[in-house]
């Protein structure tokens, strides 16, 4: 693992290329729209307004409750896959660079994450909306979201960089990935709530995401995540950092001749 | 006093080889499916043997080679962009490698925001950029052009323009891969002097052509590679004498076997 944390340390030195890089990204995808990334803020709320009025129905469940709830979770969720799903191929994308210059993997792993920070929070307006506009009360418990999104990334990165390499070598992934978020979204708590399943669910307990959302979107609506939470995701975390470190020190010699 | 001369780049017995990966090695289903029947995959491999040489400050390496003979991927290989396999590579100093046009630019993006980025990777203040700027600006004389993005280019543009960055910060390695070649007359005299001005900082150059007027020009030195092994390393004009002796001899039995047919 020591060639991996060489190269990560090499690439936060470099972090005025790469915050840069992710900015010109940006800039890049929406040239041309006034709107600029506002368009996925505004998006976004169309998409959880109409959820919101489809599954407050449908699960007989309060306007003011539910919404908070499912705009909270959705602007994680919305995160958490754009970050899976750009991994798979954040190799190929900087094919132009890993072909010619000799530069610090970590990089591209970094800017993949510094664009889509900056995506979320344009996203995260939405949240802030919905949440003055149903009057949920923000207490201390908020700032627990500070370390439960630092969690929640630490356990990306792993996830990150296991599927950057297997995105590489195996050029199918990305499909199948794509279509296991997809149902992973439907058997994760984002548009219903725990407690609708009988208690000590399985679909709740193997999940990891319901995890991951605990500690970042608890805080949000005003209450303590459970410690368990907390648990297996650092568990997870110190997993994740040990596997996905050895891959990255195995397989980071071969990227340059897979990128073709 | 003699003066000690430090060896820049040092290749003890390097070798490396590396699997080309075809469609459908690609997949991870074929692959599966593969495994399931007990069929193995087989993959060509594309590699260099027991690479030896020395370079010393002020040497500049003329690298030959017919296509395919491994060129591309020794310099690669010396830019860190590959990574050998068994024995040792010592490179000392910066390295600045062109090795195709594309050099690490964003075809979407600008000239400028293309230069700025090259020198932020190189973790140049801001000061450094501007300056690195004007001087793209006057190496290239792109004018507007370098507001828009560089898909707009024709090639020569972008050949003008990845060279400038290349060669705007004086780095301890030159690495250049024919690409230089491709430039027209009045980019090759003006590319001609911000050699020469390199070459009396006698550092480091390594360069691939199959041009023997540039080699000759440029290099001091020359490697001959041949199925990814060294067949000559050292004074130039022996190199080429060898090389040509082995090209013609390929033509000749070239024309033999269409005879024969």
């Amino acid at each position: 693992m020591r060639k991996a944390l060489n190269d990560f340390f090499q690439a936060i030195e470099k972090r005025r290329f790469w915050f840069n890089f992710s900015m010109l990204d940006i800039k890049q995808r929406y040239r041309g729209s006034v709107l600029g990334p506002l368009w996925i803020t505004i998006s976004m709320g169309i998409f959880i307004f109409f959820v919101g009025l489809v599954y407050a129905r449908l699960f007989n469940q309060p306007l003011n409750e539910l919404l908070p709830y499912l705009c909270a979770g959705f602007v994680f969720w919305n995160y958490i896959t754009s970050v899976i799903n750009e991994s798979v191929d954040v190799f190929l994308h900087e094919k132009e660079f890993i072909d010619n210059v000799s530069l610090p993997f970590f990089c591209y792993i970094f800017k993949l994450f510094s664009r889509n920070i900056i995506i979320f929070l344009h996203n995260i307006v939405v949240l802030f909306f919905v949440l003055i506009l149903f009057g949920v009360k923000i207490n201390l418990y908020f700032l627990l979201v500070i370390p439960g999104f630092i969690l929640l990334n630490l356990n990306l990165l792993n996830i990150v960089i296991f599927l950057a390499f297997l995105g590489i070598r195996f050029r199918d992934i990305p499909p199948i990935i794509n279509s296991l978020l997809t149902v992973v979204f439907f058997v994760s708590p984002i548009t219903w709530k725990p407690e609708m399943l009988p208690p000590g669910s399985l679909i709740l307990k193997l999940n990891p995401i319901s995890y991951f959302l605990d500690i970042v979107r608890t805080p949000i609506l005003g209450s303590m995540p459970n410690i368990d939470s907390y648990v297996v995701v650092s568990v997870f975390m110190l997993l994740g950092f040990v596997v996905s470190f050895s891959i990255f020190d195995k397989y980071k010699p071969r990227v340059a001749y897979w990128v073709i | 006093m003699e003066k000690i001369v430090m060896p820049k780049i040092v290749a003890h017995d390097v070798s490396m080889s590396y699997p080309l990966l075809t469609d459908s090695s690609l997949s991870l289903k074929k692959k599966f499916i593969n495994f399931l029947c007990r069929k193995k995959s087989t993959l060509s491999s594309s590699s260099l043997n027991n690479i030896n040489f020395t370079l010393y400050e002020g040497d500049r390496l003329g690298v030959i080679g017919i296509n395919g003979a491994g060129k591309s991927t020794l310099l690669k290989l010396l830019s860190g962009i590959y990574t050998p396999n068994s024995g040792d590579l010592i490179v000392n100093g910066s390295v600045s490698s062109l090795l195709s046009l594309q050099y690490g630019m964003k075809p979407w993006a600008t000239g400028y925001e293309n230069i700025r980025l090259r020198c932020l990777l190189n973790n140049l203040t801001d000061e450094q950029i501007e300056k690195v700027i004007k001087e793209v600006e006057e190496f290239t004389e792109l004018g507007d052009a370098l507001a828009k993005p560089i898909n707009t280019y024709s090639s020569g543009m972008i050949l003008r323009l990845s060279f400038a960055i290349a060669t705007a910060q004086i780095p301890d390695i030159l690495i250049l891969d024919e690409v230089i070649g491709t430039g027209d007359e009045y980019f090759l005299d003006k590319a001609n002097t911000r050699m020469e001005s390199f070459i009396d900082h006698s550092n480091v150059m390594v360069l691939a052509s199959h041009s023997e007027q540039i080699i000759r020009k440029f290099c001091n030195k020359v490697l001959w590679l041949e199925h990814g092994a060294v067949k000559y390393f050292g004074e130039i004009n022996k190199g080429f004498e060898e090389y040509k002796h082995f090209i013609e001899n390929i033509k000749l039995t070239h024309k033999k076997n269409i005879g024969i047919k």
